[in-house]
């Protein structure tokens, strides 16, 4: 649980939704031209299309240990090492997106999956 | 379809391998852009056809595309963006230096394929049939080109500027205090502003020497602003200005450049606004000029030249450095100031000319001339197997070698100086038949391209004033909206418009498709595809069949088993030609069409 440099955690968690949004872009689509707001745009897209299989991860996760942690940077942790092999997250950065799921708030994205919901597809 | 949210947002990206453009929503919570969601129902019915139409190509070894044209009815935000999109379409395709990133990068690729032990010559490049470019010449441009690319944030504090606590891009090349030029008071008392000699690096032990501004706001921020004038921020501050004039904006005069998206659009214009803001009587002028500088920067001439010394050498190949100089030495020019009646193209083409020869440059005109001679031999070599061996296209492609030339003449400046000789070759693309390399439609493109601005000088510097002709002609092939394929509105008119090369709609989609599925071979990662890479739904993800690299759910397994379509994707379909797939997947598709053929 611990392979993450918590240092490098709280960095993430102490920028703004916009911005992990626009980091949840893969290093590689980065370099290219983008019209002014297409970062965030487009992370933004990355994770609507990846909400389904990251939310059948986490949240399975976050309502068996999660909902007692009260430090944002274990509850990253615990998330991003929920994600880290999961196909769905394949060329996604894995913090920004569980910094963002920790900002947005778990409660909220996790509504509807109960600690038995089904996992997803294999 | 759905009427879409009047006020629903969308921004774009533009990308200078694969050539797509994709467009992504803003506003989340506004329906889909174009067609409503679909329902369950609704998809397991469509994912059964696309998966029998899908799998009806894979038995011809060929790929499932479903296309339409944009809707009319998009969001009013769309136009600016796709302006935008269009803009660096027109850039890659027309400007020698961006022509040649592309041509080394499929250079890459056939290097890559090769060292993964698959068939190199079906991707076109400088190189004929299985030869290679040297891999030491090949690895040392595309870090520059990458350097080209890179975003550098690099504010710092006044007070790191007076103790010297400098980002190290300064050490490379020499301390700032002995590069900087102070340009003097702008207008508006910004100031002070200063351009710097710096050292982008893109390797361990490299740089792209070139040339950056540091400007400061002293009445609304504290930062020091450092940028380098490199391809990305020269390109997006012309495409942002341009946008400007396209919509009817006032120019922009910021008040600041704390944010590195605003140095990127901002900077090199407010660097430009800065040195000769004070020159110019019209903003309009001053625009004019800043975009005819940025065009002419991108136009420099790459190809067969050998410096005799290193100035020569990073002007015409390090952007940074180019501008920089030109930039700079404009001030001994007169401003460009186009005489009520005349064409603004020709005012700026003209600007562009005397520039080149008050300071020795190539002219935009020949070194166009010359790209076009070389991606007349690029596009030749990919169907040459094709060309009959008749007296008369033996004598065609002579005068291309050079055979007809007198010796020690280099054959491209030769053939470029004598335009003529080029054009009959051009006949040799009746024989382009057969299924094209990769690559080579978007080469064809950039020939016609070449063609445009040898007979319409000028008018790709400014296409706020000529949108409508450069998009009739080279509309962009491919738009990407959530996973859905669209051809840009105004490609039926762009087809057999009299330009060298014929260019059909469905087979530059194709090329496109395949460029991005490969893209990740670039890196050696035969087993990557570049939708993945780039995080972007394919054709078969958006229809519901899966990513058979991603994995497939069990719903997507027993629809593709249905159908047997089994693997079949983008991918498997480009790894399997190019034989950089596992070796089972090879095997299982080759067997396959073999009984599908009867052989």
């Amino acid at each position: 649980m611990d392979s993450f440099d918590r240092e490098e955690v709280k960095s993430f968690l102490d920028l703004g939704e916009q911005e992990l949004y626009g980091l949840l872009v893969p290093e590689r689509a980065r370099q290219q031209l983008n019209s002014p707001g297409a970062l965030m745009a487009r992370g933004k897209n990355i994770f609507l299309s990846r909400a389904s299989e990251v939310r059948s991860i986490v949240c399975r996760q976050y309502k068996q240990r999660g909902t007692s942690m009260k430090n944002t940077i274990d509850l990253t942790v615990l998330v991003a090492t929920a994600l880290l092999a999961s196909p769905a997250m394949l060329g996604i950065p894995v913090l920004p997106m569980a910094a963002l799921l920790v900002k947005i708030g778990l409660e909220e994205f996790c509504r509807s999956v109960t600690p038995e919901a089904n996992p997803g597809h294999g | 379809m759905e009427e879409p949210t009047p006020g629903a947002r969308i921004e774009g990206n533009y990308n200078f391998e694969s050539l797509f453009c994709n467009l992504f929503r803003v506003d989340m919570a506004s329906p889909d852009l174009v067609h409503p969601p679909r329902s369950h129902s609704d998809l397991t019915t469509e994912t059964l056809l696309q998966a029998a139409e899908a799998s009806f190509h894979a038995r011809r070894a060929a790929d499932a595309v479903q296309i339409q044209r944009l809707p009319d009815n998009l969001p009013p935000s769309t136009a600016p963006v796709l302006f935008h999109e269009r803009l660096h379409y027109w850039q890659m395709i027309s400007c020698p230096k961006l022509q040649w990133h592309f041509v080394l990068f499929l250079d890459k690729l056939r290097a890559q394929v090769a060292a993964a032990g698959g068939l190199p010559h079906w991707i076109c490049g400088q190189t004929y049939a299985e030869q290679l470019v040297p891999p030491e010449i090949l690895e040392e441009s595309l870090k520059s080109i990458d350097a080209e690319f890179a975003v550098y944030p690099m504010t710092l504090s006044q007070e790191n500027l007076r103790t010297g606590k400098l980002p190290p891009i300064f050490d490379s090349v020499d301390r700032l205090g002995e590069n900087w030029i102070t340009t003097g008071d702008a207008p508006d008392g910004a100031w002070p502003t200063s351009q710097l000699l710096l050292g982008l690096p893109h390797s361990p032990g490299k740089k792209l020497i070139g040339y950056g501004a540091m400007l400061m706001f002293p009445a609304a921020s504290e930062k020091v602003v450092i940028f380098p004038f490199n391809g990305l921020y020269l390109m997006e501050s012309a495409a942002y200005i341009s946008q400007q004039l396209y919509e009817g904006r006032p120019l922009p005069k910021p008040e600041q450049l704390d944010e590195i998206e605003d140095q990127k659009y901002l900077g090199v214009w407010e660097y430009w606004r800065r040195l000769h803001g004070h020159r110019y009587s019209s903003e309009a002028n001053l625009a004019l000029a800043f975009l005819a500088a940025v065009d002419l920067t991108i136009m420099s001439d790459v190809i067969d030249i050998t410096p005799s010394d290193s100035e020569t050498h990073l002007e015409m190949f390090s952007l940074p450095y180019r501008f920089g100089k030109l930039a700079f030495a404009l001030q001994g020019l007169e401003p460009l100031q186009p005489k009520d009646g005349d064409e603004p193209a020709q005012a700026v083409a003209q600007f562009q000319e005397q520039f080149c020869q008050w300071y020795g440059w190539p002219s935009p005109d020949f070194a166009i001339k010359k790209m076009a001679v070389q991606l007349t031999r690029i596009v030749v070599g990919a169907f040459a197997r094709h060309i009959p061996a008749t007296p008369e296209n033996k004598a065609l492609i002579e005068t291309f070698l050079g055979d007809s030339l007198p010796p020690g003449t280099p054959q491209t400046s030769y053939l470029a100086e004598h335009f003529e000789l080029v054009e009959p070759i051009w006949n040799l693309f009746q024989y382009a038949t057969g299924a094209p390399r990769i690559g080579q439609q978007v080469l064809g493109n950039m020939l016609n391209a070449c063609l445009y601005r040898i007979k319409h000088p000028g008018e790709f510097a400014l296409p706020h004033l000529y949108h409508a002709g450069l998009g009739r002609q080279f509309p962009l092939p491919l738009v990407l909206i959530d996973g859905t394929y669209y051809l840009d509105q105004e490609v039926g008119n762009a087809l057999n418009v009299g330009w060298p090369y014929p260019i059909t709609g469905m087979e530059t989609l194709h090329d496109l498709i395949a460029l991005m599925t490969i893209k990740p071979l670039k890196y050696g990662e035969a087993g990557q595809c570049g939708f993945l890479e780039e995080a972007l739904e394919c054709f078969y993800v958006k229809s519901g069949l899966g990513c058979p690299i991603r994995g497939l759910t069990s719903e997507q397994r027993e629809i593709r088993e249905k159908v047997q379509l089994d693997d079949w994707c983008h991918w498997t379909l480009r790894s399997v030609l190019l034989r950089t797939a596992p070796e089972e997947i090879q095997i299982k598709w080759r067997k396959r069409w073999e009984v599908e053929s009867g052989h």
